[in-house]
């Protein structure tokens, strides 16, 4: 099928035609009013004939809405630029391998969800033995040792093992980000890790459902994983980036002179 | 200097032209190395560095431009919205990756190659051929940024502007800038109240003073590490010196205050203040009265809160370093809709924070300036800083 990147539409029933879906909740009885009301919200919302194809009461005075209409908003794709992790993705085996030979000894991570954070899906689904969508953890990883400190965990004592356990990398997960208050959190930790010395020694890496590459960079992480992470991606970069770093560490200047 | 096509976009974006005080400031402080840092994200950092950049480059000083994180994108990492771009004119130097310089409207001229690879890519040092915009990451930690300040000061840069990242404040350590703007906004707190008190606590930490005892001159801060924790205690009998070899104040606070010997003791840390560590001190009758003492204000990492519960009991941090806080700008428009009267904001903010310069780049206005009546409005001063 031909696609027009620069006019990128829903595909709903035929190529092009606009239509989507989309669920919203309502702080409103479920009435007459209240599904004339979300189907109003969709037309503001740029959806041509809006209809609620589905509502709910789900409490005294909230109602749940399904509506179904045509958006009248393309996307020109060519424009969009989204940083890309600069690691080849590795699978299981050559992870160690790669480790074993460019390395030459275990790595050690130390993971937590921390601040008022108590969910702990996404380290886990990365840390945990039992791994996630048919992937090993890294704890499962033999040249791998890793450490997940679970949830709730304040960015000092989160910084305390990764010192106590001489750790290559700090993995934070991030999931709770009303009011933004994952931004807050992620600073302080990065701050925390700068101001104790130890930013040219560990490797900063947050993971969570609204953590891009760019947010990462800009708040003083290494790399910032997104949905749909696995375990084998965040090992290969962070052996790779280990790999760089020592080899930087031999480099005793300080750049190539384009002058 | 003649204006061109893209200064006066900048001019426009900035609202009227009045925005020579915070360039003035930044000239007069003589500073070689000035760390634009906020209290958060969205309180118009890059707003305070265009004015800076407009200004100091209409008075002919050789600037380059590095920022701490990323600076000068078009949409906002967390709220989609857009974000003032950075306007570069010829001859500027901008340390950037050569991802984000493929797509400036600037024309560049790379001129080193550094060894940072960052997520974003390789980080490089070029030259403005053709003014245009640009979007600037240099490098999201202290030695990065301090390698690629060097690096533009020997490529023939007078002045060195260090854009912040987010609420990040490592930027403002003496060691990487010698004098600091610091942007605050009504982002930063629901009411007025809130931000000006969260205005003044940034401030009152950052402002932390220099650590002035005989004893300091028996210590070199240059070869204090995290791992290094120096307890020096002057009672009756005389002066009694521990040093101390930790893996960290995080790992070890408990043996720390354990080994505080009576009251009025020094305590040196050569990594972090964290507020663990006051709050034990706090709760430890021998600490009462005790001195806390790190490098720089970006050492101190404690809330407010656990700061103001440390002093109250009669403890005193300083630092070896003390951070140059040039001048504060504020921004009353918050993403989220919220808005505040400029006025308001800034005669609120300044009363606090005298006699440290309050500027309103959008607004033009401004308080606390040197030589001025303090609660007089400036008015801009025609011909510039040239």
């Amino acid at each position: 099928m031909d696609i027009d990147k620069t006019r990128v539409r829903p595909y709903g029933d035929t190529p092009d035609d606009g239509y989507m879906q989309l669920s919203f909740t309502l702080p409103v009885p479920c009435s007459d009013e209240s599904r004339r009301a979300a189907e109003i919200l969709g037309e503001k919302m740029g959806l041509e004939d809006a209809k609620v194809v589905y509502s709910h009461n789900i409490a005294d005075s909230f109602s749940f809405f399904v509506i179904y209409g045509r958006c009248i908003h393309s996307v020109d794709m060519t424009t969009i630029e989204i940083p890309k992790v600069n690691a080849e993705f590795m699978p299981f085996e050559q992870i160690n391998r790669f480790i074993e030979t460019r390395i030459g000894r275990k790595i050690v991570v130390v993971a937590a969800c921390t601040g008022t954070d108590a969910h702990t899906v996404g380290i886990d689904a990365i840390i945990n033995m039992k791994g996630y969508r048919g992937e090993y953890g890294l704890e499962r990883y033999p040249w791998f040792t890793a450490y997940n400190l679970g949830s709730q965990v304040r960015n000092e004592d989160l910084l305390a093992k990764a010192i106590e356990v001489d750790a290559d990398a700090i993995l934070v997960s991030q999931v709770v980000t009303q009011k933004n208050v994952h931004i807050d959190n992620l600073t302080h930790l990065a701050e925390l890790v700068e101001a104790e010395g130890m930013r040219d020694k560990v490797l900063l890496i947050v993971g969570g459902p609204r953590i891009s590459h760019e947010l990462a960079v800009e708040l003083g992480y290494d790399a910032g994983f997104g949905p749909g992470t696995l375990p084998s991606h965040v090992g290969s970069f962070i052996a790779q980036a280990l790999a760089r770093s020592a080899r930087n560490m031999r480099e005793p200047t300080r750049g190539e002179n384009l002058c | 200097m003649n204006p061109s096509v893209s200064s006066a976009k900048t001019a426009a974006e900035l609202g009227r032209d009045d925005t020579m005080q915070l360039a003035d400031i930044v000239i007069s402080s003589g500073a070689r190395n000035i760390a634009v840092i906020g209290l958060a994200k969205n309180t118009g950092k890059t707003v305070a560095l265009n004015a800076i950049i407009k200004g100091v480059q209409a008075s002919g000083i050789r600037i380059g431009v590095a920022s701490s994180g990323r600076d000068g994108e078009r949409l906002d990492a967390v709220t989609n919205l857009p974000k003032p771009r950075i306007t570069l004119q010829k001859g500027v130097l901008v340390a950037t990756t050569e991802e984000l310089a493929m797509n400036a409207t600037a024309s560049l001229e790379p001129l080193i190659k550094t060894k940072y690879v960052s997520v974003l890519g390789r980080l490089i040092i070029y030259r403005v051929s053709a003014p245009g915009t640009i979007e600037v990451a240099s490098g999201n930690r202290a030695s990065v940024v301090k390698n690629t300040t060097q690096i533009m000061r020997h490529l023939g840069a007078e002045l060195v502007l260090i854009d912040g990242a987010a609420g990040r404040r490592f930027s403002s350590a003496p060691s990487l800038a010698d004098a600091v703007i610091l942007s605050t906004g009504a982002v930063v707190a629901p009411t007025l109240d809130g931000v000006v008190a969260r205005t003044a606590h940034a401030v009152e930490i950052l402002s932390t003073e220099e650590w002035s005892s005989p004893h300091r001159e028996d210590l070199n801060p240059k070869t204090l590490t995290n791992q290094d924790i120096v307890i020096i205690t002057s009672d009756a009998v005389g002066k009694q010196v521990q040093n101390l070899k930790v893996k960290s104040v995080l790992v070890s606070i408990s043996e720390i205050v354990r080994r505080l010997p009576g009251s009025g003791n020094t305590l040196i840390l050569g990594g972090v203040l964290p507020g663990s560590l006051l709050r034990d001190l706090v709760t430890h009758r021998k600490a009462h009265g005790s001195t806390v003492v790190v490098s720089d204000a970006t050492r101190i990492l404690a809330t407010y809160r656990d700061i103001a519960l440390f002093k109250s009991r009669g403890g005193k941090i300083a630092v070896f370093h003390e951070v140059h806080l040039a001048a504060i700008t504020t921004s009353p428009i918050s993403p989220d809709g919220r808005m505040f009267k400029a006025d308001t904001l800034l005669d609120a903010v300044a009363k606090r924070v005298r006699p440290i310069p309050v500027i309103d780049v959008i607004a033009g206005t401004a308080r606390n300036l040197p030589g001025h009546d303090k609660t007089q409005e400036d008015k801009t001063e025609g011909g510039g800083v040239a």
